[in-house]
């Protein structure tokens, strides 16, 4: 044990005299291990964590898909759930729900749209919820045509009633149907997300026939039951009554997700994963910098071995002593590394807007944290000491002896340390080509043309109630008048009625085809956003009409249906032809009851970009809002130098149509901000990464530089005193470092390219193997790690042949 | 003979500064050699010999004091320069015999004429030359390591001679030999020196130092006497 303290004294103070050799190593290492626990713990959230609600992590949620429309989930009607329910055999629990619903909740003095949900009974005992007062819903409550019953979230209680327990029994108006209060729940209690209010299932006379597909199944898997085979039997069940349902319904395809992914977009997923990966790359490749300062310490100290040996030190406690070292040295900085993940993790997490992830996604200090820390500590010790520990094991004690008396180096280690050198500049290479990749990628997202103007709009959403305007006529009369009221305050020059505005996250999707059955069975030839617009929509955005006409003002509701489409899209419906006057097809929404529609092409409008931000769908079809069914849109007022107060569109709107509600008050330039601001995150994220990643690989080629030079000091001594010129020795030194480089960039950029098809998902407008990022980041590699030779230029010209020739 | 020496040091100071502690290792020295003479330093351990040897050697500079060499002053060149000059005038043979482990005999002694961008041709001739002269052509392949002792030093001897060099310093040559091994190495000077070799010797073996034709007693960073032994005074006239 004395022997251990004197070994730490002397490691301690080895690590002192190379100050800024070993602050750089510990700080990289450091570094890399706080940027692992951060992906870890992004990594650990969305993938292994389960949400609050489901701590066993086997609830799913069903959907079903149309073959070849994997991106739209339809929900189920009652038949297939009162089928599922009967015939299913892989699932414990199982029970539907309407987990989105926006609905006016009326207050004693005033009625607001609140985010809610229709619960049965069923899914609110697999979520093991209790009520704070009052009661769940019963079974019977689930049944149509039941007493309306609703529960209170804990903040809308608060908030909303003064946390008054009188409201408990008392009816309120839910869409001004007066349904009661039978319950409050707990605060913890959110579920899908932070909805206000829950309906009883049988709350559902909203919805038109009693036929309508709207349920999403909430359900528990059986122990040692997998989603894949969960789906393939609620699947077999579809084909057996696809005669009894609508040929709309017949072959749709049931998936079953573990109910984390709902939450989830695919992206953030893939993004979690691939920074995950990258992390692991870091660890892997400050491991090998430490390696390098491990090997540093052991030539410099070679002859201690010999003189150990000599004194009778078995090989086994040699290399438990340099473990143990090492490994106080990895645990130190890889505490250091948990404080940095620890502070700035929340940080990060705060940074992420709200409305882009699932409320129970957030950082917090866990345990495992530390054993993951603690692990990779370990990890790089392993990797570091492999080299060291295997020489002493394998060397005789004699020859170590005699390698101290002759002063015989362990030359043996060149190939060694070359191997890691190639293989780290692999690494790194695949680190920076990914990086590069994402940055690009962020960076054209952040960047593209918007093609309209979003400045001095104030952006509001409204929306009408059946029973307060019950025809399209008195909807399209309405909001006509309201646009005409707003236009007339001073300093506003536009107000337009859309459904949605560009850029919005709930932009609607068709699916366009130039042929009516190019639409059958799901088919399609490609998907567009849609805008329900006015005339004054392009005047507003200021969106060039390049070709053709607008919509009249008096569109009739009847007739045949006209759209303006961009230019993009002309360009692929009819390459290099004129598109005014031609007609095709849509399928308008998700819904593949609908028939496909056929639209003629009154105007073409210069492209812009109308998708969501994360998103690189920008080809729009306008079609005429007064043909609409809509009674959900956006509400845009263009101002002259500013967007238009606030107040002022409130009042004027209080006094034209008091019964429309507003809300999500905006500037449209704030809301594409939010909008943009994952992008940003992500852009943010990958740039740390992609400077980290430039940094190891300085570092790295660093240490292995001035370590190989110190391994050859006493070579270098001798051609020195025979008169090598300093600086050619450093070139052919340096030369070959570099040319390892060249290898191991050219072997990481080969790998790179693999990985390509797994990117492709995440990048937008850049190919996966775009060569001037390859080459930049490659060549870019290339140049660091011959100026992170620099160092040991100075290191060569600080040698002095005489005290090399005259030692040992 | 020509009178102006081959090496000329006047007043030369050597003071080595370690943990603010001056070690004055040469002081004063004042010599001269000239072309063709065998010159052997001798003195207790720690006196300056090996330092006198590297400021002969350019291998460190004089903290004061001037050095000229074939009547230039060296004293105060620039690393490359010094570099360029140790390589063409001057042969190191060392007591711990420093060749490459990496790389052959042949290649040892063939490294320094690398370093003079000599061609090829020439550089193989003159290193199989120089290995000749040492008796060491039979193991120009092998590697130093598979080498005795005395055959390390004679490749050592070889290279410090295969670039025809003004002088030949060697610092204690026969320190890591056996009496037989050393003999022949100083058979081997002798034999260069009778062939017009300038020669420049560290030892503190007085029965070496009898090879030399004069020695140089150094004392505590001083020359302290300087004695020409009778049979080299005869050659040297
Ligand atoms: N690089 C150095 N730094 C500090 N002091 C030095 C250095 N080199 C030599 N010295 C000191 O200078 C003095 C002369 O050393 P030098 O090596 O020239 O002695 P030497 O005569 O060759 O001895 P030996 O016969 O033992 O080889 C000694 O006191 C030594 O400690
Ligand atoms: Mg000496």
């Amino acid at each position: 044990m004395n022997l251990f303290l004197y070994e730490l004294a002397l490691a301690w103070h080895r690590l002192r005299r190379r100050r800024l050799h070993s602050a750089i190593m510990l700080g990289t290492f450091a570094f890399s291990i706080g940027l692992s626990l951060f992906s870890y713990s992004l990594f650990h959230a969305i993938f292994i964590k389960n949400p609050t609600f489901d701590p066993e992590g086997n609830l799913c949620l069903i959907e079903q898909v149309a073959p070849g429309h994997g991106d739209v989930w339809q929900t189920a009607s009652p038949f297939e759930v009162r089928t599922w329910t009967e015939q299913q055999a892989v699932f414990s629990e199982f029970a539907p729900a309407v987990l989105y619903r926006s609905i006016f909740l009326g207050t004693p003095d005033r009625t607001e749209r609140v985010l809610g949900a229709n619960l049965s009974s069923g899914v609110l005992r697999m979520l093991g919820a209790r009520p704070l007062h009052g009661r769940l819903f019963t079974a019977e409550e689930d049944k149509q045509g039941t007493a309306p019953v609703i529960l209170l979230s804990h903040r809308t209680w608060q908030t909303r009633f003064g946390g008054d327990l009188t409201i408990l029994g008392r009816q309120l108006l839910i869409d001004a149907k007066p349904a009661t209060v039978v319950g409050i729940m707990p605060p913890e209690f959110r579920f899908p997300n932070d909805q206000e209010v829950w309906l009883s299932l049988g709350f559902n006379w909203a919805w038109g026939t009693s036929e309508e597909a709207v349920f999403d199944v909430v359900a528990r898997l059986k122990p040692g039951q997998t989603h894949a085979r969960a789906a393939a039997d609620l699947e077999q069940i579809n084909r057996r009554i696809s005669s009894e349902v609508a040929a709309a319904r017949q072959g749709l395809q049931p998936i079953v997700m573990p109910f984390r992914h709902y939450y989830l977009q695919d992206q953030l997923r893939t993004s979690a994963l691939v920074l995950f990966g990258l992390s692991l790359i870091f660890v892997l490749m400050s491991s090998a910098n430490i390696a390098n300062l491990v090997m540093i310490d052991f030539i410099e100290t070679g002859s201690e071995l010999g003189v150990k040996a000599a004194l009778g030190i078995s090989a086994w406690s040699m290399v438990r002593h340099i473990v143990l070292r090492i490994f106080l040295l990895t645990l130190l900085s890889a505490m250091l590394g948990l404080l940095i993940a620890v502070i700035l993790t929340p940080a990060f997490y705060q940074m992420l807007p709200a409305s882009n992830l699932p409320f129970w996604l957030h950082f917090e200090m866990e345990w495992h944290l530390i054993y993951v820390a603690l692990g990779l500590a370990l990890t790089a010790t392993a990797v570091a000491t492999v080299g060291p520990a295997g020489f002493i094991l394998l060397t005789k004690p004699e020859t170590l002896i005699a390698n101290t008396l002759t002063g015989a180096r362990h030359t043996g280690h060149f190939t060694w340390k070359r191997a890691i050198l190639i293989g780290q500049m692999a690494l790194l290479t695949i680190l920076g080509i990914i990086s590069g990749l994402l940055v690009c990628s962020n960076y054209n997202l952040g960047h593209i043309e918007l093609g309209f103007n979003p400045d001095n709009i104030l952006t509001l959403r409204c929306g009408m109630r059946v029973i307060d305007y019950p025809t399209q006529a008195a909807r399209r009369a309405a909001w006509q008048r309201s646009c005409e009221a707003l236009r007339q305050l001073p300093g506003v020059t536009q107000a337009v009625c859309v459904r949605e505005a560009p850029m919005h996250r709930g932009v609607l999707t068709l699916y366009y085809a130039t042929q009516r059955d190019g639409l059958a069975e799901g088919r399609s030839e490609g998907s567009a956003n849609q805008f329900l617009v006015t005339n004054a929509f392009f005047d507003l955005l200021r969106i060039p009409l390049i070709a053709g006409e607008g919509f009249r003002p008096d569109e009739p509701a009847e007739g045949p249906n006209y759209a303006v489409i961009t230019r993009g899209l002309a360009e692929k419906l009819w390459p290099g032809k004129s598109a005014l006057g031609r007609s095709f097809f849509v399928r308008v929404g998700t819904n593949l009851r609908t028939a496909p529609q056929e639209l003629i092409v009154k105007g073409v409008a210069a492209d812009f970009r109308s998708g969501p931000a994360m998103g690189n769908r920008h080809d729009a079809v306008f079609t005429s809002i007064l043909k609409s069914e809509a009674m959900f849109y956006d509400l845009l007022v263009r101002g002259e130098q500013a967007p238009p107060s606030l107040e002022a569109v409130r009042e004027t709107m209080r006094q034209t149509e008091p019964k429309i509600p507003l809300y999500f008050p905006n500037t449209y330039r704030g809301m594409l901000q939010d909008q943009l601001k994952m992008v940003e995150l992500t852009s943010l994220l990958t740039l740390v990464y992609a400077v980290a990643a430039g940094l190891l690989c300085l570092v790295g080629v660093y240490s292995v530089t001035v370590s190989q030079l110190l391994q050859q000091k006493r070579e270098y001594g001798i051609r020195l005193a025979l008169g090598g010129p300093p600086f050619n020795l450093w070139l052919r030194f340096a030369g070959s470092y570099v040319a390892n480089a060249v290898v191991g960039v050219a072997v990481g950029a080969g790998l790179a390219s693999l990985c390509g098809p797994m990117l492709a998902a995440l990048l937008y407008n850049v190919g996966q193997n775009d060569a001037a990022i390859f080459a930049i980041i490659s060549l870019g590699i290339i140049g660091l790690s011959a100026l992170a030779c620099l160092p040991s230029l100075v290191r060569l010209l600080r040698i002095d042949p005489a005290s090399c020739l005259r030692s040992l | 003979m020509s009178n102006s020496p081959l090496i000329a040091l006047d007043a030369v100071t050597k003071v080595f500064l370690t943990d603010e502690v001056e070690t004055h290792a040469l002081s004063g020295i004042h010599l001269d050699i000239h072309k063709g003479e065998y010159v052997a330093i001798a003195g207790p351990s720690g006196c300056g010999k090996s330092t006198l040897l590297s400021i002969l050697g350019l291998l460190d500079t004089p903290t004061d004091g001037t050095y000229l060499l074939n009547g230039r002053p060296v004293q105060s060149l620039a690393l490359a320069e010094r570099a360029r000059i140790r390589n063409r005038e001057i042969g190191f043979i060392f007591q711990s015999f420093n060749l490459i482990g990496d790389l052959t005999v042949f290649e040892n002694v063939e490294l320094p004429l690398t370093y003079r961008g000599m061609p090829a041709a020439e550089r193989k001739q003159r290193a199989q030359a120089a290995l000749e002269q040492v008796g060491m052509g039979h193991r120009a392949k092998h590697l130093p390591s598979q080498l005795s002792g005395g055959q390390q030093q004679r490749v050592a001897v070889a290279r410090a001679l295969a670039g025809s060099p003004a002088v030949l310093l060697a610092d204690e040559p026969t320190g890591n030999l056996d009496s037989k091994n050393g003999e022949a190495v100083m058979n081997l000077l002798a034999d260069l020196h009778r062939g017009g070799a300038t020669i420049v010797m560290v030892t503190h073996d007085t029965r070496f130092a009898r090879h030399a034709a004069r020695s140089v007693h150094l004392f505590d960073g001083r020359v302290v006497e300087e004695n020409a032994f009778t049979k080299a005074a005869e050659s040297s006239l």
